[in-house]
């Protein structure tokens, strides 16, 4: 007859920390693992605007206009599935282990490379 | 019959004409397969309608692990409107959700369904929506 | 003449997990019958196939479900990988194997907790998501997601694990068993948990093979039937038998899924034991050209993946037929003549997947 087979694991429970955390006043550091796919970071002035990641988004959640120099991303439609990650030719797209913070509005992040000086000409 | 593609699960595929169907699941029913799935594919001039069936090596007695059989599917040929089959509920009761999946998405008449949700089985907002005069590729 | 009533049940019930209504026909407070509806999350994934290419299909299959993401994305591959002929590396394969172990465990904990939550024992219920939180901080650290892992490609896998992690990850699950024995030991034995489990949903083994079971559902009637015995993936290489008990409850269920976790954990360190060298991944060109239908063994019974390509980049057919599809036959058998009390603990029983079964 097993009337209190639950009562080791109250007892235990009773006498320690909580399972869970404040979160977000209480942070888990390290932030998750090194690994972790969070956001999407781009090294802006890297870029040559090529448009292999917009191909290969799944979710369409990139758009590059070569014109203006812009590349932005779309966050909450992003999956971070780290397609664009590992296709770009530059490496200059990376995967951030932090997670997008909540918005209330479907904007996009918007990131423009600075307008180069022009090059002197040799006459 | 296919080649089978995988040695770790050889399968095979029958085509058999829609007037033999009842009388084919009736046997396999009889033989002690049972109904694995049934589903459809819409191709370029017709569609195409699978129930597999799958069994084990032996008899449902013996309770020792078996090894599974190999899967054999039957397959039926139906015109792209108008499409009509009979149902296998009498033989396999769990046919119904398959057989009102295919009503609701690809809208072929079943008849005789064990429990007919008469197309409220998904209720989605474009009715038939798996039916398109010609498959759209994207960009 | 007994009174009779109809209640609806679901979609939105604090004990059920996925949206799924049924429509109780009551007669006092016994069950006379029951009418499922399904279709609340009818997301239309197989009509994807149209718009984006048999490559990008790996990430539609990842998100079919939110529980068994994992097997979904290995099942996918393994058909188009068969359709294509790819000779996936051997390293690929015993990961995949390890990774769907490790999904199997996460998903019977997870199971475990919500019976519990189903009969109304909500500390057996934190503790279970308690334990379940060690696996997905593992699968994190592996794969960089904690259920959607987003590491299976076809040709192989997209991340490489290296071998002292692999060894870490056999220390700690086999840690975590001193306390996955605690949790069993209430379930198993606990005379309240008892009262609510034994005896309630019998489904004999003649029915269960009538009605399509599959899974824990058909292994607790009696029939050993595994589809991991195909020899799939790495099964091949390890050693193992289907887990059988004969009552056919409610209580057998919940067995012979506590009983799949040691067996799981046991498959985990036979297989990071066999740990082959060499790369994790094959370059894949042309496109699928032929048809084949993919079968593995889900937590909750057999999935098959039927892929049909017809030499374009874009598959012709997709067809997932889930393992709660197959069972829901059951359910619907189970439920007449049953307690209405009794109505949650049958409907996760058989560990619905709604958004799998509905996809």
């Amino acid at each position: 007859m097993s009337v209190f087979a639950m009562a080791r694991i109250t007892l235990r429970n009773l006498f320690a920390r909580p399972a869970t955390r404040l979160y977000p006043s209480r942070i888990k550091e390290p932030h998750h693992a090194a690994q972790s796919r969070g956001r999407i970071e781009i090294d802006i002035e890297a870029c040559i605007f090529c448009g292999a990641c917009v191909k290969r988004c799944p979710t369409d959640a990139i758009i590059v206009t070569k014109a203006d120099k812009e590349w932005n991303i779309d966050r909450l439609r992003c999956c971070t599935c780290n397609a664009c990650v590992e296709v770009c030719p530059k490496k200059c797209l990376s995967m951030a282990n932090r997670y997008t913070a909540p918005t209330v509005t479907k904007d996009k992040d918007i990131f423009r490379q600075k307008p180069r000086a022009p090059k002197e000409v040799v006459s | 019959m296919s080649e089978p593609l995988s040695p770790a699960d050889p399968q095979t595929i029958e085509e058999i004409p829609l007037t033999s169907l009842l009388q084919r699941v009736q046997r396999m029913n009889t033989e002690g397969w049972r109904l694995v799935q049934a589903s459809c594919t819409r191709l370029v001039a017709d569609q195409e309608v699978n129930y597999s069936f799958d069994r084990d090596g032996q008899s449902l007695e013996e309770p020792d692990a078996a090894r599974l059989h190999g899967m054999h599917t039957l397959r039926v040929r139906l015109p792209m409107t108008g499409a009509e089959l009979p149902s296998i509920s009498a033989f396999y009761w769990s046919a119904f959700l398959y057989e009102n999946e295919m009503h609701d998405l690809f809208g072929i008449t079943v008849n005789g369904m064990a429990i007919d949700f008469k197309g409220h089985f998904y209720t989605t907002m474009i009715p038939t929506p798996y039916v398109t005069t010609e498959p759209d590729h994207g960009e | 003449m007994a009174n009779r009533s109809v209640i609806p049940f679901g979609p939105q019930h604090p004990v059920l997990p996925e949206p799924i209504h049924l429509d109780l026909v009551l007669e006092d407070e016994k069950v006379v019958e029951a009418i499922p509806t399904i279709g609340f999350i009818h997301r239309g994934f197989e009509k994807l196939v149209e718009k984006m290419d048999f490559n990008e299909l790996v990430y539609v299959a990842d998100r079919i479900c939110g529980i068994c993401a994992f097997i979904h994305s290995m099942a996918y591959c393994q058909g188009v990988e068969a359709v294509m002929r790819v000779e996936v590396p051997p390293r690929a394969v015993y990961l995949r194997t390890i990774w769907s172990e490790l999904a199997r465990l996460s998903s019977h904990l997870l199971w475990l907790g919500l019976m519990a939550d189903a009969f109304g024992f909500e500390s057996l219920f934190m503790q279970c998501f308690r334990l379940r939180e060690g696996i997905v901080d593992m699968l994190e650290e592996m794969t960089g997601g904690r259920i959607i892992l987003g590491v299976c490609r076809v040709g192989g896998v997209r991340r490489d694990v290296e071998d002292g992690a692999l060894a870490s990850i056999v220390t700690k699950v086999r840690a975590m068993e001193k306390d996955m024995r605690q949790v069993a030991d209430v379930f198993l034995n606990d005379d309240s948990v008892k009262h609510r489990l034994v005896g309630v949903g019998i489904l004999t083994k003649a029915q269960a093979h009538e009605l399509g079971c599959v899974g824990p559902m058909l292994r607790a009637s009696g029939v050993s039937r595994d589809t991991r015995t195909l020899g799939y993936a790495a099964y091949g290489a390890v050693d193992f038998a289907p887990v059988v008990k004969t009552d056919g409850d409610s209580y057998a269920r919940c067995a012979v899924r506590i009983a799949e976790l040691f067996q799981s954990v046991d498959i985990i360190r036979q297989i990071v034991g066999k740990m082959p060298a060499g790369e994790v991944g094959v370059k894949v060109s042309g496109y699928p050209d032929g048809e084949y239908h993919s079968r593995c063994e889900q937590p909750r019974g057999e999935v098959i993946h039927y892929v049909k390509g017809d030499g374009t980049r874009y598959l012709r057919r997709y067809r997932v037929r889930t393992p709660t599809f197959a069972n829901i036959p059951a359910l619907v058998k189970m439920l007449q003549g049953c307690d209405l009390a009794d109505v949650p603990v049958l409907v996760l029983t058989i560990d619905p997947c709604i958004s799998c079964t509905e996809r």
